[in-house]
């Protein structure tokens, strides 16, 4: 049964982390995955038309005027809300969670060790658009 | 009218239907005795007369007009006042307060409010302090008055007998000196006698004598009736002293008389107080004998509802759990829907026994009401959830809103809010053939940190009648008792859902059109909550991961044997742990002196020995440290009596029955101290997690070193260049790392600090530096706080730092 190839963008400004998921995601799913620093960076291909986009809450730690996930969160459901939007952070704070989900994030992920499999798992099931 | 000439019968009634002229004849009169008592100088005479006056005046004032009555009215204060003054003086309490009583009146009558309100205030002063003083004091003062009074007069009437006394004794020396000197004068008119007839003039010397003895005759009576007065005198004054002796006789009988009327009424107020006394303390007795009566029964009617709730609880247990356990036992098709229908049935059946013991507990005031964080939106999405298969079984529709202004957490309890909303929308459901249920909850308004919500239930139903919507709050009441059958349930819910809103502060109301429909609205008042709050409580619940248990050896006591394979298989399906199965107390004393346990799930109602003597066994006989093993009471009973008879015994902690398995579990992490409460530990029992992920426990094999590369090398799939690849970009972003720790060290910036330590964390973990990790979050949850431990455990943080620097360089 052949999987319909899923396009992915990864946006995080740490660097390890969005070529691990880069890594583990081509390597697990052969889908296609597109890494970006800032959510800006990110918005501005949007007409890529991307199926699932993994966002960092943080986005503003290595550029400090660059926009934080939250608001990159709501541009990008504002321009296109069918596409699904995995919050990634290491806080847990149950208040993040909640605003981002409330904003419209369709998953909220700890970057603990099983973050890569929760991603991997989110992906392979999300349906494509 | 000449009776009226007598001021004693002038009352003041008498008076107000007197003329001006009768009046006047009755001032005059009042006057005159006034006079004569001045005379007398008796005072209480004055006293009276002169506030008589004073009453007169005032009443001649009343028919008057103009300056006559200004005359009048001064005359009358005049009087009263001197009324006032020579009552003071004799202590005539009675004159006293008629003649304020006549002063106020006057006053009030010229104008002078501000006076008439002072003798007003004089007045029930007096009164006051006349209430205040026995009643002994006053009248043995006005005895004491009186008998002085008596005295006096009796002492100036026995003195003036005294003057007569000395006077008739005077006359009676004088007509005795008479006597002497006409005895004398006899004596010589004899001689003279003598002489005469020696002279011849005999005659007329006898006729001289005769006229003598005559005169000394009427001298001799006139002595005897001197000494008849005398006597007299004497005699009076004995009768005088005689009545002031009777007098002071009747005087201390009097006192006498008050003293033993005291002593009577005080001895009759003490017999009635022993009387009354005994019927409070007969009463009293009843009463503690209705309660404990009431006591007892309340007790009987727990213990029933208690029992009943085990012998129904305890089957459902194992119903539930059977049915839970044989779902995730991958069923064929048909027997998943038979089962999810047995699973449907005892949900319902264990909802109408709560809806029993509920209504149980409201009535005996015992419900507890929860106030935690919850999420507005998410309760009526259960609700909503609940609800919403039957409104599909019936092709209604079931509308939720949400007013936008609503803060979405809220503190309070949102088990009942839920069963509110479930017990009314239900019902609406169930009468509503056409049409739908709509859910509606508004902000009615904020105030400070308080939101008023206001929730409205309404549906296009059968309605309800007019007459019948007094008793739809009422226990076990349908609107007919045909609609027990038709549509089936307790009767309950309403009545249920009644007292929980009353509970929480609100109240509720219907109105209701018969064919076209019923609202039912209230009103809740809530704090907004915290969402921190709210989704780590949520994350506890939910998250809840068996394998934190892993290890464990646990000691399971339960005489069902259905109960004891429930809690069994839930352990080990979720975890890795050793389990021992025992069916009593006696078993459980018996096996924890022969091995060593972390925990005891231990039933509480158990043959040969039950769970809480059991317990008090293990604590009180047993030696150290088994004596202190947590002990969880696996217990059907939902009354806080047998719960706090659980903890009283020793128990550590309790789990209902039936549980859900992520109570159990939690509770066991609990009180064997692997709960999952911070990100750290969560992390630590996540590291531990015995799967095929890769999070593999044995990561972590060599604990001198702080970086493991077990993660990344499974993570890499085992490929030594993607693996080295890593570590590469781990070793190249350390230079930025502390370049940017120095600066927030220098600036002593606890935000920056706590950025650039969190964002290395996804580093630590693919480098395997849990330990490090651990650390990251120390130091980040010091910083939120602006705590100084923060530099200080930082510390130890680049020391590892470093030491992963040097451990992956020589590897790599």
């Amino acid at each position: 049964m052949n999987k319909p190839i899923k396009k992915i963008f990864v946006v995080d400004d740490d660097e390890m982390l969005s070529m691990a998921l880069e890594d583990y995601i081509e390597r697990k799913t052969g889908y296609n995955v597109r890494l970006f620093n800032t959510g800006e960076e990110c918005l501005e291909h949007l007409a890529e038309q991307p199926d699932i986009i993994i966002l960092d809450y943080n986005l503003n730690s290595v550029k400090k005027d660059a926009a934080n996930g939250l608001e990159i969160l709501e541009a990008i459901k504002k321009l296109d809300k069918s596409i699904k939007i995995v919050m990634l952070s290491t806080q847990d704070a149950s208040w993040i969670v909640l605003q981002t989900v409330k904003v419209g994030a369709a998953e909220y992920i700890v970057k603990d060790e099983n973050a890569f499999e929760k991603i991997l798992t989110f992906c392979e099931t999300a349906s494509c658009s | 009218m000449p009776a009226l000439l007598h001021a004693q019968v002038a009352s003041e009634q008498d008076m107000s239907e007197l003329s001006i002229q009768d009046l006047s004849k009755l001032l005059e009169s009042e006057l005159a005795l006034l006079k004569t008592a001045e005379k007398k100088d008796d005072k209480t005479g004055i006293a009276h007369a002169l506030g008589k006056a004073g009453g007169i005046y005032l009443n001649i004032a009343r028919q008057q007009s103009g300056d006559d009555k200004k005359t009048s009215l001064n005359k009358s204060i005049e009087y009263s006042n001197k009324s006032i003054a020579a009552s003071e003086e004799v202590g005539d309490m009675d004159q006293l307060k008629a003649s304020y009583k006549n002063l106020g009146a006057a006053q009030k009558m010229s104008g002078n409010l501000k006076g008439a309100m002072s003798t007003y205030a004089k007045m029930t002063a007096l009164k006051k302090t006349i209430f205040s003083k026995k009643p002994g004091e006053i009248e043995k003062k006005q005895l004491e008055y009186l008998h002085q009074k008596r005295e006096d007069s009796l002492r100036q009437a026995a003195e003036e007998q005294q003057r007569k006394l000395d006077s008739a004794n005077k006359t009676l020396t004088a007509a005795e000196e008479e006597k002497k000197s006409v005895s004398q004068a006899l004596e010589k008119t004899q001689t003279d006698l003598t002489l005469e007839k020696q002279n011849s003039h005999e005659e007329e010397k006898k006729l001289t004598l005769a006229e003598q003895e005559k005169a000394l005759q009427a001298t001799n009576i006139e002595l005897q009736q001197s000494k008849l007065e005398l006597q007299n005198s004497e005699l009076q004054l004995q009768q005088n002293k005689l009545q002031l002796q009777k007098d002071e006789m009747q005087a201390k009988d009097k006192v006498l008389g008050v003293q033993r009327t005291y002593i009577y009424t005080g001895f009759t107020g003490v017999i009635i107080l022993l009387i009354f006394s005994f019927f409070i303390i007969r009463e009293h007795r009843k009463a503690i004998q209705q309660k404990k009566r009431a006591e007892r029964s309340e007790k009987f009617k727990q213990e029933f509802i208690a029992n009943i709730s085990h012998e129904i609880r305890t089957p459902m247990n194992a119903i539930n759990g059977m049915t839970g356990l044989l779902l995730q036992k991958g069923p064929r098709p048909e027997q998943e829907s038979y089962l999810k229908a047995i699973s449907k049935s005892s949900d319902i059946l264990l909802h109408v026994i709560n809806d029993v013991l509920d209504l149980s507990k409201i009535q005996a005031g015992k419900l507890e009401l929860e106030t935690i964080d919850f999420s507005l939106s998410e309760t009526i999405q259960q609700v909503k959830d609940t609800l919403s298969y039957r409104a599909e079984d019936k092709g209604l529709q079931l509308i939720t809103r949400i007013d936008d202004n609503l803060d979405d957490v809220l503190v309070g309890d949102p088990y009942r809010l839920n069963q509110i909303l479930i017990n009314i929308g239900g019902n609406a459901l169930k009468f509503t053939e056409r049409g739908g249920v709509h859910i509606d909850l508004d902000l009615e308004k904020k105030e400070n940190d308080f939101v008023f919500v206001k929730f409205s239930i309404s549906d296009t139903g059968i309605g309800i009648p007019a007459d019948k919507l007094s008793t739809l709050f009422e226990s076990f009441t349908q609107v007919s008792s045909s609609d027990t059958r038709k549509y089936g349930g307790t009767g309950l819910g309403l009545s249920i859902s009644k007292y929980l809103v009353e509970l929480q502060g609100g109240k509720i109301s219907v109105e209701s059109t018969v064919g076209s429909g019923t609202t039912f609205s209230f009103i809740i008042k809530y704090p907004v909550g915290s969402p921190t709050r709210l989704l780590q409580r949520v994350y506890a619940e939910q998250h809840v991961d068996g394998n934190i248990l892993n290890g464990l050896r646990l000691l399971i006591a339960d005489d069902n044997e259905y109960n004891r394979l429930v809690v069994n298989e839930t352990l080990h399906l979720m975890s890795e742990v050793h389990t021992d199965l025992v069916v009593n107390g006696q078993e459980v004393i018996d096996m924890l002196s022969k091995n060593d346990y972390d925990i005891v799930l231990m039933d509480v109602q158990m043959p040969v020995m039950n769970g809480i003597d059991a317990t008090k066994y293990i604590r009180q006989q047993m030696p150290a440290p088994k004596n202190k093993v947590p002990i969880i009471a696996l217990t059907a009973s939902v009354l806080r009596a047998d719960l706090d008879l659980c903890m009283q015994s020793g128990m550590t902690a309790y789990v209902p029955k039936p549980f859900k398995p992520w109570q159990l579990i939690n509770t066991i992490a609990e009180v064997t101290g692997r709960a999952q409460t911070t990100e750290s530990n969560r992390n630590q029992q996540q590291y531990s997690k015995p799967d095929n992920t890769i999070g593999d426990p044995d990561i972590y094999g060599q604990h001198d070193q702080v970086t493991n590369r077990a993660y990344l090398k499974k993570f890499c799939d085992g490929d030594e260049q993607r693996m080295n690849k890593y570590i590469k970009v781990y070793l190249n972003a350390l230079p930025a790392f502390f370049k940017n720790i120095d600066a927030a060290i220098e600036t002593k910036d606890y935000v920056e600090l706590a950025l650039h330590i969190h964002s290395f964390k996804p580093k630590w973990m693919m480098m395997g530096m849990k330990h490090t990790n651990d650390l990251g979050i120390k130091i980040d949850q010091f910083c939120k706080a602006e705590n100084d431990k923060a530099f200080e455990n930082l510390g130890l943080l680049l020391d590892e730092v470093n030491k992963s620097l040097k451990e992956l360089e020589a590897k790599s």
